[in-house]
This record gives structure tokens, C-alpha cells and sequence, in this order.
């Protein structure tokens, strides 16, 4: 299969796609969407991860040296721009480079509307960053945004001024909201409607599943958030009082509006990263995925039970005992399927022949981290080790393993994973594992010591705390610091090998999913002729140790 | 094994000193669960560094490993274990849950006139011996805690505690959302403006500890801490009588002063002079 593919690649030059203009403009190319994607939610999270360097800063001492509402405000917007602007459209990057080609299909299906939601998240991303410059400052209630501190009036010197800071977070939400719904409608449609010959839904890469799955979730809770935080909206400008106490409202069901979309949103921002590391494992294992149906039916089993938990984020807000104890037992039956995952997971890796390649090592690392994130997420199910330390700096600890550990190293594998077939140039591995250790060092100095933290009673958003939490604090400054200069190398190999890397041919992992078919980077509608496909996405060990691979996962020849 | 076992016995030097007697429960659930977690995070590891090492190819062999697609026993099996896992943690939970509510109605986390639960869920007193509670008001403002006792109209702003006497917080707020939290009582409720909640416990230990609030509440959030001391009651009857003597300008010029608890860093005159001034306005406002 591999060697056919490479013939009718070698045939002729993969057509360039325009020049480096087209990535400025309202190209309608899914490849290039990918990359846009890609490369603006990377710029957000350096300046997300600026934030984060700004609050680890303030935390080196015990007493507050920053403005107090400006810290606030930078703990705002440092989760905002992680979540919205990060990791759910990064991995949106990767669905929109990857799913089409997965499937053998030539573009998404709706590439108008794919350019249009891509071009959401540039303004989105500018808006909510120019919260910090207007009078009231940005948005200083946490990403929760819980009322009524988030509709009290700010003061600025002598004055009450309305949070206009506030407001322009709620516009900007519900922008990179708007953005992330029609990329999802978009995701679904392809994946059901554009899958070529042969492409059935359980031979679909898991990739595709987890995106698939994690896109339901985005167009059935997104628009729930959306509505809280319009209605918070009113009550800010508006003088309505659905959460308003004194008028009659009730400020906890804006927690429970909120947490109906944030809790699954978890699952959006984690899905497809577990599809990522479902690609990249049995690739550089030589082995099959373990219990691929398992894993793909797992996701599914994670959304719907993700809708049934959200009250687990408001053991202590005053939520009535019966509706506490059926959350926790919801919240810990989560843990099966995600187990389920993790063991596959385990179960590709065991007796395979493992290429450690700087992808490979994200990926297991992933596994490694996530796996922390998960364990502590059953203790805080758990309601009396929950009101012990919810709204503390292990809460901080578990949600890094989960989208840190997680997300982010996944994102990462990835990265390193595609780069060729994006770019059609190989990333320099010995810069990749440097990269690799200092992120894994950075990451579990920075994060590990938090549990500690909150355990002992450091409550998370406070810009002063008691001397005796000062020496881990400032471990985990170190930690964190050391962790913003990781992304340093991928930068450099980025760039450099983007620029000057050497050439990658079209299936340089040996891999046997479509996108690997067709040349790096992909011609303008990805295929020459739509493969037919066959078997399995992951049909190692078919044809013994021949280093060719033939197996018949895909005809990329034109039908006769 | 042995490992998960010596992660339970660091709860010590991971939690705080248990102050409550609901927190020794907390911890011996908390204890479990590390147990239990370090043995599957020691697996886990166990296995990746394993095949890092041991399944790792040979430079120049390019073939592949065997064409295994699953395992249903085993699959089965790592289903089930969780499964049965997760249940019994749910029932020790659900356990632990309700000794919680010792001292108080089981109802007690939030206190919902309206909220017609089935009288199933309306556990009685566990110990019908144990005394009835002290039961002390608690009113959250921006940025501080205002303690009234019953028996007594003085407003304090501080809390003691008289040693093994149930207590229950009935807890108000003014303006925002804030949560009681003492980590050595290892209990938190979140004090939300319109109802009011309460937390119940029995301090058991004498010393002095710290009331922090734990929901994010404004600028100050990380200033509002008061001291919270746990002594014998006849010393708490004294210290009551001793406030209710005072004026309310030398109380509140008795407000424990935060800027000790962070040491003397150049912020901390601003904050003590708003948690006090948040103080002198509403005593003001109460017409005291």
C-alpha cells in the first residue's frame, strides 16, 4: 500500500498550496485552516503562558506585590486564553489538518464556514486581551466568572465604574463559543457524510472518533454556556437580577448553567488529545492499538456520563445532599472508561518495538501524567475529601495533570507527530527530546508540589498567603519558570526546521493511516485518486517483520 | 505494595493537624484512596518504563511487533476491577458523608427551606447523647467575618471555640459569594448571599488555627483570614465577656492584624486598613 502511494506521489510535484500569503487570508482550504489554527492558538499560549509567569512571580513571596485586581485579572485571562484560545481551537486545528485526510476525503465539508470559524478567533483572542486596557481593568472573577462578584461594580480610585472588563470577556466568549459550534457542525457533517469507499466507522483512525465524540459535546453544552453567561451579561448592563440575590435571583444556578458546559468541556479539551495518543502509540509501537472498539465506544461512554457530573464542581456551593451524593457516584464512574483507555493504552505498548522518538516520548509521557490527573480527580469526587480541598491549590494541581499533562503533551506528540506531513520538513529529534525532558521536569516541579499546597490550606486565586507555604511556592515558581523556557527549543526547531529542516517524504513513521498515503505536505484536495480502504487503520504485524508493509489497508489507485 | 502502603502513612505530613472530630474520618478516607492511587500510579509507571527499556527496537530492526488486537478477559477484567473499585469508594464516601453531619441535621450543607427533600434524606442526630450545638452566626462581608454568639449581642471578629462542643456556623453574606474553610476542621462551605448555610463540627484539639475564605471574593480574597481559637469554654465565656465590655472601636482596633500572618511586606497596611474599614462600615451600618 505504502509503496503504491509513494509511486503516484513520486508522479508529480504535490501542487504548493499558494504562497505565504494564503495563510493571512480567507483561504478555504482545510490544510491551510490546520495551520492557521495552529499557529495563532501556539501564540496564544505563549502569551497565556506569559500570564502564567507573571502570577508564578507574584507567588514567589507571601505578601501581594502586584496590583490586587490586576492579578486577578492575569489569573483571568491566563485560564480564559488556555481554554478558549489554546487548547479547544488547537485541537480543532488538528481536526481540521487531519480528519479530511483521515477519511480520504477531499476537503471538509463546509470549507466556507471552516475559513469563517477559524477567522472568529483571531478578533475573539484581541477582544478579551483588550479587557486589560479599558478603565475598569480585565475581568477579575476567575474563568468562572461567578456572580455576583462578577457584576458588582469595580472601583477605580474614587469611583464605582461598571466592569466593563467583565463585559468584553462575556463577548469574547461567546465569540470563540460561536467559533467552536460551527467548527464542531462542520466535524460531524464531514465525518459522516464524507468518509470515502470502504472508510466504515469502526475503521475510522480513533482520532477521528474522539473528534467526532468530542463535537457532540461542543454542540450540545457550548450554547449552554453561551446562555449563562448572555444572561450575565444582561445582568450587568441590563439591571436584570436572574442571579441577582437581592432582586430575587438565585446566583448558584448560574454555577449550575456554567458547570453544565464547563464540566464536559473538560472532555473537549481531553477527547481529542486521547485520540492524538491513540495515533501516535501504535505507530511507534509496531503494534495494533489494544481494543480499538473499546477505546472508540469508551468516548462515547465518557461524553454521556461527562453531562451527568458538572454539580461536582459545587460540593460546597450549598448543593442539597441527595443531589451531592448522586454527582459523586456519576463523577466516580467516570473513572471506568477513562481506565478502560489507559490500560489499552498500555496493553499497544506492551511487547510492541518502540521507536522513542520525540512524538513517542509526549505520548507516553501523556499516559505517565494523565494518569496523576485522573487518580486525584477520584479523590475530589469523593464529597468529604472534596469540601476539604476544593477551591484549593490541589484543585490547581489535578486540572494542570488533566489539561497540562494531558492536553498539552498530547498536543505536543502531535505536533512533532505531523509536522512532516504539515510542512513537509522533519523536525530535528535531538531538540525534540530536550524539549520532552525540560517540559517533564518543568511540568511536574511546577505542578506536583501544588498538592501539597492546597492539602495543607493554600486556597487557590489569592495573591498573599501564610509564610509557612512560601519554600513550595517558590518550588513550583522554579518549576514553572523552567517550564516557560521549554517551549524555547520547540521554538527554535520549529522555525528552523519549518525554514531549513531536511525534506520528509510521505510516510516518513512508516504509519498506516491515510493521511501518510498521500505526499507531504498534501496536494490541493489531498488525493490524487480517493483510496478505497480495506481493513483497519492499524494493521501492524500483518506481514511479519517486512519492512515494506504492504498490508491492504488502503488502495490509493485509481478505480478501474 | 509496600510503596502504597508508606504513601498512606505520608498523610501526616501532607494534611494538616486534624482539629475536628470529623476530620480524622476525612483522613482515613483521603488515606485510602492515596493507598489505593499509588498502587495503580506505581503499575502504570511500572509498565511504561518497563517497555521503554524493554521493548524498546533495535536500531536497525524495522519490522513490527505481533498483530494483537485485544484481549477481551483481560479487558473485562480491568473493566470490572474499577468498577467494583469506584462503588466501594462510593459507599465508604456516602459513609463518612453522613457521619459528617454529627451534631447537626444531616441536611446540613446548605439549609433549603424549599428544597422538599424526601424525609428519608433528613437524617436524625447520629448521637442523640451529644450535647446540642453552639450554634453562631457568621456574616461574610468583603473582606471579613463577623461572628455573633447566641446570648449576646456583641459582634466579634474572631472566632473561639470552646473545646468538644458541637458548634454549627449558621452562615449569611452580604455582597458576594465567600466559603468557610479551616483547613484543620477540613470542612468548607460556601457562604452565598440570599439563603443561609451552615457547617457543622466538633473542634477537638486546643490551639490556633485560621479561618480562610476559599471562593474567590474580590481583590482582597487572599486577605480575609481571621484567627480561629479553640480553647477551653470557660476561657471563651471570658473572652466573650471581655468584648461585650469594649466599645466597638477599640473591637475593631483588636482585629487580629493580617499583616502579621504575611509578614511585613509593603502591601499589607492597605489591606488591613480595608478589612478594618469593611468592619467600621458595617457595625456603622448596624447602627452600633
Amino acid at each position: 500500500m505504502v509503496e503504491t502511494t509513494q509511486q503516484s506521489v513520486e508522479q508529480r510535484q504535490p501542487e504548493p498550496l499558494g504562497d505565504w500569503r494564503c495563510y493571512f487570508s480567507f483561504c478555504v482550504d482545510h490544510k491551510v485552516i490546520g495551520i492557521q489554527y495552529l499557529v495563532t492558538t501556539f501564540f496564544f499560549y505563549l502569551l497565556g503562558g506569559a500570564l502564567a509567569m507573571v502570577i508564578r512571580a507574584e507567588l514567589m513571596t507571601p505578601g501581594a506585590e502586584l496590583d490586587r485586581s490586576l492579578y486577578n485579572g492575569v489569573f483571568t485571562i491566563h485560564a480564559t486564553i488556555m481554554i478558549f484560545l489554546w487548547i479547544i481551537p488547537t485541537l480543532a486545528g488538528f481536526g481540521n489538518f487531519l480528519v479530511p485526510l483521515m477519511i480520504g476525503a477531499r476537503d471538509m465539508a463546509f470549507p466556507r464556514l471552516n475559513a469563517l470559524s477559524f477567522w472568529m478567533i483571531p478578533p475573539g483572542g484581541l477582544l478579551l486581551l483588550s479587557s486589560f486596557f479599558v478603565q475598569s481593568g480585565a475581568a477579575g472573577a476567575g474563568w468562572t466568572s461567578y456572580p455576583p462578584l462578577s457584576t458588582q461594580q469595580v472601583q477605580v480610585g474614587d469611583l464605582l465604574v461598571t466592569n466593563f472588563g467583565q463585559v468584553i470577556w462575556i463577548a469574547s466568549v461567546v465569540f470563540l463559543g460561536t467559533s467552536s459550534i460551527l467548527a464542531a457542525l462542520n466535524f460531524i457533517v464531514t465525518i459522516v457524510a464524507m468518509r470515502t469507499e470502504g472508510m466504515e466507522l469502526f475503521r475510522m483512525p480513533l482520532f477521528c472518533w474522539a473528534t467526532l465524540t468530542a463535537s457532540c459535546i461542543t454542540l450540545l453544552g457550548t450554547p449552554v454556556l453561551a446562555g449563562a453567561v448572555i444572561l450575565l451579561a444582561f445582568d450587568l448592563l441590563l439591571g436584570t437580577v436572574f442571579f441577582n440575590p437581592t432582586g430575587g435571583g438565585d446566583p448558584v444556578v448560574y454555577q449550575h448553567m456554567f458547570w453544565f458546559y464547563s464540566h464536559p468541556a473538560v472532555y473537549i479539551m481531553v477527547l481529542p488529545a486521547m485520540g492524538i495518543i491513540s495515533e501516535v502509540l501504535p505507530v511507534f509501537s509496531r503494534k495494533p492499538i489494544f481494543g480499538y472498539k473499546a477505546i472508540a465506544i469508551s468516548s462515547m461512554g465518557i461524553a454521556v456520563l461527562g453531562f451527568l457530573v458538572w454539580a461536582h464542581h459545587m460540593f460546597t456551593s450549598g448543593t442539597p445532599d441527595w443531589l451531592r451524593m448522586f454527582f459523586m457516584v456519576t463523577s466516580f464512574l467516570i473513572a471506568v472508561p477513562t481506565g478502560i483507555k489507559v490500560f489499552s493504552w498500555l496493553g499497544t505498548i506492551w511487547g510492541g518495538k518502540l521507536e522513542l522518538s520525540s512524538a513517542m516520548l509526549f505520548a507516553m509521557g501523556f499516559v505517565s501524567m494523565f494518569v496523576v490527573g485522573g487518580l486525584s480527580g477520584i479523590m475530589l469526587a469523593s464529597v468529604p475529601v472534596d469540601i476539604h480541598v476544593h477551591d484549593t491549590y490541589f484543585v490547581v494541581a489535578h486540572l494542570h495533570y488533566v489539561l497540562f499533562g494531558g492536553s498539552v503533551f498530547a498536543i505536543y506528540a502531535g505536533l512533532y507527530y505531523w509536522f512532516p506531513k504539515m510542512t513537509g520538513r522533519l523536525l530535528n529529534e535531538t531538540w525534540g527530546k530536550i524539549h520532552f525532558a525540560l517540559t517533564f521536569i518543568g511540568f511536574n516541579l511546577c505542578f506536583l508540589p501544588m498538592h501539597q499546597l492546597g492539602l495543607q490550606g493554600m486556597p487557590r486565586r489569592v495573591a498573599e498567603y501564610a509564610e509557612q507555604f512560601q519554600s513550595l511556592n517558590v518550588l513550583v515558581s522554579i518549576g514553572g519558570f523552567l517550564l516557560g523556557i521549554s517551549t524555547l527549543p520547540f521554538l527554535f526547531n520549529a522555525i528552523y526546521s519549518w525554514l531549513w529542516g531536511p525534506k520528509a517524504p510521505a510516510n516518513p513513521w512508516r504509519a498506516l493511516t491515510l493521511e501518510w498515503t498521500t505526499a507531504s505536505p498534501p496536494p490541493v484536495e489531498n488525493f490524487e485518486y480517493l483510496p478505497v480502504v480495506t481493513a483497519g487503520p492499524y494493521e501492524y504485524g500483518t506481514v511479519g517483520s517486512s519492512p515494506e508493509g504492504d498490508t491492504p489497508t488502503a488502495i490509493s489507485q485509481p478505480k478501474s | 505494595m509496600i510503596a502504597s502502603v508508606w504513601a498512606g502513612q505520608t498523610v501526616g505530613w501532607l494534611m494538616p493537624a486534624e482539629a475536628s472530630k470529623e476530620a480524622g474520618q476525612i483522613d482515613g478516607l483521603f488515606r485510602f484512596m492515596l493507598i489505593i492511587a499509588t498502587g495503580i500510579f506505581l503499575g502504570v509507571q511500572g509498565v511504561l518504563l518497563y517497555s521503554a527499556f524493554v521493548f524498546k527496537r533495535a536500531k536497525d530492526d524495522m519490522g513490527d511487533g505481533p498483530n494483537m488486537h485485544g484481549n477481551l478477559r483481560l479487558e473485562i477484567l480491568w473493566t470490572a476491577i474499577p468498577t467494583a473499585l469506584v462503588l466501594y469508594l462510593s459507599i465508604y464516601s456516602f459513609e463518612v458523608f453522613q457521619l459528617l453531619g454529627a451534631g447537626s441535621p444531616m441536611g446540613g450543607g446548605a439549609h433549603h427551606e424549599d428544597s422538599g427533600l424526601p424525609i428519608r434524606f433528613q437524617a436524625t442526630n447520629p448521637d442523640p447523647s451529644a450535647p446540642p450545638p453552639l450554634v453562631i452566626g457568621v456574616e461574610a462581608v468583603q473582606y471579613a467575618w463577623i461572628f455573633s454568639y447566641p446570648g449576646s449581642d456583641t459582634q466579634v471578629s474572631e472566632l473561639h471555640l470552646p473545646i468538644g462542643q458541637p458548634v454549627r456556623m449558621d452562615m449569611k453574606s452580604n455582597d458576594v459569594i465567600h466559603a468557610f474553610w479551616v483547613p484543620e476542621f477540613r470542612l468548607k462551605q460556601d457562604v452565598i448571599p440570599g439563603r443561609t448555610t451552615q457547617v457543622s463540627f466538633t473542634p477537638t484539639k486546643a490551639g490556633k488555627y485560621q479561618l480562610r475564605c476559599a471562593e474567590l471574593c474580590g481583590a482582597y480574597h487572599g486577605g480575609m483570614v481571621v484567627d480561629v481559637i479553640v480553647e477551653d469554654k470557660k476561657d471563651v465565656d471570658a473572652w466573650l465577656k471581655s468584648q461585650a465590655s469594649l466599645g466597638t472601636s477599640t473591637r475593631v482596633a483588636q482585629l487580629a492584624d493580617p499583616a502579621a500572618a504575611y509578614g511585613a511586606t509593603s502591601g499589607t497596611t492597605v489591606l488591613q486598613s480595608e478589612q478594618t474599614r469593611a468592619l467600621v462600615g458595617h457595625l456603622r451600618a448596624q447602627g452600633q
